[in-house]
C-alpha cells in the first residue's frame, strides 16, 4: 500500500495545491472581513459562483477572451459585495453580530436563487476544445489549465500581501482591523475601510470562483462547498490573519486530497470538518493564532 | 491668551444614563489644563465626547471658533486636535514605524513623513530602536510614548491625553510628563485627564474638578490647593 501511495503522492500533492489555491482565495475574504467587523460573512462562497457566472456570461454569450471574463468577474463581483455591504450588512453594524451572521446566510440563498432564476438550475460549461493533455511534472501530471490555476492563485496572495503590508489603504485595513476606535481617531474612514475590504474580498472570491469553473461545471449551488471548506481553512489558519487564510487553504486542500487515498471517495468532504473539529478542541487560535480566542473569552 | 477649545453645556453618556450634566469649560491656547476629579465623575467621558465617541452628545463644542459636536470621529483630526487614549492607545499587531506613520494619516502630502519620524524619535530615542519591531511589544511606558509620539506627527494645536500616567511606575511617570511639558512649551495646547492629583497640579495651568459629570470647580493650582475643594471632591462634604 504505501509503495503504491509514495508513487501517486506527487500527483495527490499537486492536486492538493489546486484545491488549496481556490480555498485560500476565498479563505481571505472571510477573515479579513472578521478582522474588521468580527462577522463571518457567509455569502462568499455564493459570491465565488457569481463570479464564474459573470465570467461565463462574458465569454460565452458576448465572446470575450478568457482574461477579460476574468476580469469582469473581478469587477462585477468587487461591486456586487460593497453593494451587500451597503443593503444587507451596514444597517447591522451596531446589532448584535449574530444579526449580520443570520443575513449572510439569507444573502447566500438569495443570490443562489437569483442566478437559478436567471441563468437556470442545468449545469454549464466554458471550457471548449479536447480534453488537455498533461505534462509530467515531477512524477504527476499537470494540465497548461491547472498551472494557471495555481500560477494565478498565488499570483494574487502575492499581490493582495503586497496591498496590505505596503500601501497605506493597506495599513488603514490593518490598523482598523487592530482598533476601530483608535483608527477613527485618527483619521480613517472605517466604512471606507470596510467598502475597499469587501471589494478585495469579492474579487479574490470571484477569481476562485472562475479558477474552479475553468476545471468543472458550473451551476447555483457551485460556491456552497468551497465556500464552507474556505471558512473551515480560515479558522484552522488563526481567523483574522491573512497569511493564516492562505496557509489553512493550503493545508486543507493538502490534507483533503491526500487524505482520500485512504479513505472512500465519498468521505472527501468531511476530511475538512474532521480537521475543523480537531482545531477547535486542540488548537482554537488557529495556526497563526488569529481573533478568535480572544472573542471567546469577551 | 484666548480659548482654544471651547466647551459649553455638554451633556453626554453611552446608554440611556446621562455620565455628564452640563459641562462647561474653556481651555487657553498653549497651556496645559488638567482635569482632575474622583472616579466616575465623566472625565475621560469629556474627551471622547469631543471626538464623537460617546454613544451621544448635545451642548456646543468649539475649537478655534470651529463647531466640532456635529463632525464625525474621523474629520475632527483634520481640525488639528489628536487624542491619545487611555491604556490601549497603539495598533498592537502594527509595527512601531507604522504606528507613527498612521498618526500622520491624513496628510496627502508624504515628503515631510521621514523628517517627522525622525522628530518623534529624536524625542522618543527608545521608539527608534524597536521601530521594527510590533507596538504590543512594547513596556507599557513605551507604548505610552508611542501614542504621545503618534500623535505629535502631524504638528496638532491641541492634544487631548486621557490619562497619560495609568499603570505607570514613578520614574517613567515623571518622563512622560517632562515630555508633555516640552511639547506645550512648543506650542501644543494640553488638555490631559489625570487621576494622578498631585502630577496634574504641578505641571498644568488650570485646573478643572469635575464631579458627578458638572464643573465644580475651575482655578489655578495654587487657587486649588489653598481651597478645600480637593477634599469636598474626592471625600464628599
Amino acid at each position: 500500500m504505501w509503495s503504491e501511495f509514495f508513487a501517486v503522492l506527487p500527483q495527490l500533492l499537486m492536486n492538493g495545491l489546486i484545491a488549496g489555491g481556490i480555498y485560500s482565495l476565498i479563505a481571505i475574504g472571510y477573515t479579513m472581513i472578521y478582522g474588521i467587523l468580527r462577522f463571518i460573512n457567509f455569502a462568499y462562497g455564493e459570491i465565488a459562483m457569481v463570479g464564474a457566472y459573470a465570467a461565463y456570461t462574458a465569454i460565452v454569450w458576448l465572446h470575450w477572451p478568457l482574461w477579460a471574463g476574468v476580469l469582469a468577474a473581478l469587477a462585477v463581483c468587487s461591486l456586487l459585495g460593497v453593494a451587500i455591504d451597503f443593503v444587507a450588512y451596514k444597517p447591522l453594524r451596531k446589532a448584535n453580530r449574530l444579526s449580520s451572521l443570520i443575513t449572510a446566510i439569507a444573502v447566500s440563498l438569495l443570490l443562489q436563487n437569483l442566478v437559478a432564476l436567471f441563468y437556470g438550475n442545468e449545469i454549464k460549461t466554458f471550457r471548449e476544445g479536447p480534453v488537455e493533455q498533461g505534462m509530467n511534472f515531477f512524477g504527476a501530471f499537470i494540465t497548461p489549465t491547472q498551472v494557471t490555476i495555481i500560477a494565478t492563485a498565488f499570483l494574487l496572495m502575492a499581490g493582495l500581501y503586497w496591498f496590505v503590508a505596503k500601501t497605506k489603504l493597506g495599513k488603514a485595513i490593518r490598523a482598523t482591523a487592530d482598533d476601530m476606535e483608535l483608527a477613527k481617531v485618527v483619521g480613517i474612514d472605517s466604512e471606507k475601510v470596510i467598502r475597499t475590504t469587501f471589494a478585495l474580498g469579492s474579487g479574490l472570491a470571484a477569481a476562485a470562483g472562475v479558477l474552479i469553473a475553468l476545471e468543472q461545471n458550473i451551476e447555483p449551488t457551485m460556491g456552497v462547498m468551497p465556500g464552507i471548506k474556505a471558512f473551515t481553512a480560515a479558522v484552522v489558519g488563526g481567523i483574522g490573519s491573512i497569511q493564516g487564510a492562505m496557509l489553512g487553504g493550503m493545508l486543507i486542500g493538502l490534507v483533503e486530497n491526500i487524505g482520500i487515498w485512504f479513505l472512500p471517495s465519498g468521505y472527501k468532504d468531511a476530511i475538512a470538518f474532521v480537521v475543523l473539529i480537531f482545531f477547535l478542541m486542540f488548537k482554537p487560535k488557529g495556526l497563526l493564532g488569529g481573533k478568535l480566542e480572544e472573542d471567546v473569552r469577551k | 491668551m484666548s480659548a482654544a477649545l471651547k466647551i459649553e453645556n455638554l451633556h453626554a453618556g453611552y446608554g440611556k444614563l446621562p455620565i455628564l450634566n452640563g459641562v462647561n469649560l474653556s481651555v487657553e491656547a498653549e497651556s496645559i489644563t488638567a482635569l482632575i476629579g474622583p472616579n466616575g465623575a465623566g472625565k475621560s467621558t469629556v474627551l471622547k465626547a469631543v471626538f464623537g465617541l460617546t454613544g451621544w452628545r448635545k451642548g456646543r463644542i468649539s475649537f478655534e471658533g470651529e463647531e466640532l459636536s456635529r463632525l464625525p470621529t474621523h474629520e475632527i483630526i483634520r481640525h488639528g486636535v489628536c487624542f491619545v487614549h487611555q491604556g490601549r492607545n497603539i495598533f498592537p499587531t502594527l509595527s512601531v514605524q507604522e504606528n507613527l506613520e498612521l498618526g500622520a494619516y491624513i496628510r496627502a502630502n508624504e515628503a515631510s513623513l521621514v523628517s517627522d519620524l525622525e522628530r518623534v524619535y529624536e524625542l522618543f530615542p527608545a521608539l527608534k530602536k524597536k521601530r521594527l519591531d510590533t507596538a504590543k511589544s512594547l513596556s507599557g511606558g513605551q507604548q505610552q510614548m508611542l501614542g504621545l509620539g503618534r500623535a505629535l506627527m502631524l504638528h496638532p494645536k491641541m492634544l487631548l491625553l486621557d490619562e497619560p500616567s495609568l499603570g505607570l511606575a514613578p520614574k517613567i511617570l515623571r518622563e512622560i510628563f517632562e515630555k508633555i511639558g516640552y511639547i506645550n512649551e512648543l506650542g501644543t495646547t494640553i488638555l490631559l485627564v489625570e487621576q494622578n492629583v498631585q502630577e496634574a497640579l504641578e505641571y498644568s495651568d488650570k485646573v478643572f474638578i469635575l464631579r458627578e459629570g458638572r464643573v465644580e470647580f475651575e482655578g489655578t493650582p495654587k487657587e486649588v490647593l489653598a481651597s478645600d475643594v480637593l477634599k469636598k471632591a474626592y471625600l464628599g462634604r
